[in-house]
């Protein structure tokens, strides 16, 4: 029998998930496209908040700094309701782990009050998140409200998590925190294939309050 | 003051207690929290993933409906607390941020608080049973009037989570300690800090005051799990200044005193059952 610890029962809460090298514009953009799109028929699963949520991050759109390591990451999404409506109106709250795994938890380092445009669309540039020491797969903590709605929260995952072993529709329960597959979402690598970027897309899906 | 270990769930417990102690709390219980009975002479707490409630001494009139709530998941064990008169128990309810409040006698619910975003981090009925504080993940602290329920004071100025909060004796100060890697006093009459200790290296875990209210025991967890030690602080009621720091083998998740202040009762991770530390 495995024993959690009360720590760690606060915390909790490969290749195949990578779509295209270059360029972004095939099949695959239109695979995620139509993805979204049936995303948004249903709210966002919540996930764990987490214990390194800090209030009051700056509104930045471009947490990478000059001289940050790690895969650069570029995240997208809209902000809908569930009357499929984007949301302009919504705050977006996001944290996430150094490449190292290490939270910022004196600074606002990897943390952010997003900027959202007038079609609810949000776009961040930041690195991709290592591995945290108590928790098995790498992850993007978000808070999302909307007048109306209730306050989402939940966490991004990625298909190239080599936790997932190549396979997350299998093993996306590799951590016990990732409860559903809805959260783990394919990777694009862009750009120089010697030194590409990540690009993820997560829609936000707000249910009514 | 001199400090001794004691490990070991039967020897800590002849210590604790006047009364004999049951063998059946043998090494082995594995707790993700406790807390002493109103009688000061029994604990109780919730035990691993199944949320089931261990109680002893056994058949002790206050004991709550153990296993009456098994669908609670995990991370409904995370803090649990009496009111000081027997009246209430309260823990992290079902769903995320919600708090549970059960009748102690007959482990009735009694009432659902939506008190978070997030994991409900830890609780604390106040000393005169009046109010109830709650702590989460979304950095907030809320405090309940204990008979109605009604959200009576929200503290959003921090912006670290608090992992732990604590009453004084005489109600006037409330403790708070988590992220920030410090602990902070707030006056319950204006609810304006009104002292923190020095930042640690560490998380500040949970919280523990003394009956007397000149003792705080702060217990600090490593943060990163990089090996550094774990200590129990104990800090000036008053000042929050450091007076002594107990190393311990792992972190403790858990730190509560006796109701007769002769103990302080610590719950190490990796270790089996509870260490206590004599105080004189």
């Amino acid at each position: 029998m495995t024993h959690l610890s009360r720590r760690e029962l606060l915390h909790r809460c490969a290749a195949s998930g990578v779509l295209l090298a270059t360029p972004v514009f095939g099949g695959g953009f239109v695979d995620v496209l139509l993805a979204a799109e049936q995303a948004a028929t249903h709210p966002t699963p919540p996930n764990a908040l987490g214990p390194f949520y800090r209030r009051g991050a700056p509104h930045t759109a471009t947490l990478r700094q000059q001289g940050d390591p790690g895969m650069p990451l570029v995240i997208s999404g809209v902000v809908y309701d569930m009357a499929g409506q984007a949301r302009p109106d919504a705050t977006i709250e996001l944290w996430h782990a150094d490449h190292h795994g290490h939270y910022d938890i004196e600074g606002y380092h990897f943390r952010s009050m997003l900027p959202i445009d007038g079609k609810g669309g949000y776009q961040v540039e930041t690195v991709m998140p290592g591995h945290y020491p108590d928790r098995v797969a790498q992850h993007v903590h978000y808070m999302v409200k909307a007048p109306g709605c209730k306050p989402l929260v939940t966490q991004l995952y990625f298909a190239t998590d080599p936790v997932f072993k190549g396979d997350p529709d299998k093993n996306f329960n590799a951590d016990p925190l990732v409860v559903t597959r809805e959260l783990v979402r394919p990777v694009l690598l862009t750009g120089d294939p010697g030194t590409p970027t990540a690009a993820v897309t997560f829609e936000l899906v707000l249910e009514k309050a | 003051m001199r400090l001794a270990t004691l490990a070991g769930a039967a020897l800590s417990l002849v210590a604790i207690a006047a009364a004999p102690v049951p063998r059946t709390i043998a090494p082995g219980t594995h707790l993700s929290a406790f807390a002493f009975c109103p009688d000061g002479r029994t604990l109780v707490g919730p035990e691993g993933q199944s949320g089931w409630l261990i109680a002893w001494p056994a058949g002790d009139a206050r004991r709550p409906a153990a296993g009456s709530d098994t669908s609670r998941p995990p991370c409904a064990a995370v803090s649990f607390g009496y009111s000081p008169d027997g009246k209430w128990w309260a823990m992290p309810g079902g769903q995320p941020g919600e708090v549970i409040v059960r009748d102690a006698a007959s482990g009735a619910e009694a009432k659902r608080l939506p008190a978070h975003i997030g994991t409900v981090t830890a609780l604390r009925f106040s000393p005169d049973n009046r109010f109830l504080a709650t702590t989460g993940d979304d950095n907030d602290v809320h405090i309940w009037d204990a008979k109605t329920w009604a959200p009576v004071k929200t503290i959003d100025s921090m912006t670290f989570t608090s992992f732990a909060v604590a009453w004084s004796p005489d109600g006037r100060a409330l403790y708070t300690g988590g992220s920030s890697r410090n602990v902070t006093a707030w006056n319950t009459a204006t609810w304006a800090a009104s002292g923190s200790s020095a930042v640690q290296r560490f998380v500040i875990g949970h919280l523990a005051v003394s009956p007397d209210g000149r003792l705080v025991a702060a217990s600090t967890w490593d943060p990163d799990a990089s090996g550094r030690p774990s200590a129990v602080l104990l800090l000036d009621g008053s000042t929050l200044a450091e007076r002594v720091s107990i190393p311990t083998s792992g972190p403790a998740e858990w730190v509560a005193f006796s109701p007769d202040g002769t103990s302080l009762v610590g719950l190490i991770r990796g270790q089996a059952g509870l260490t206590v530390w004599p105080m004189e």
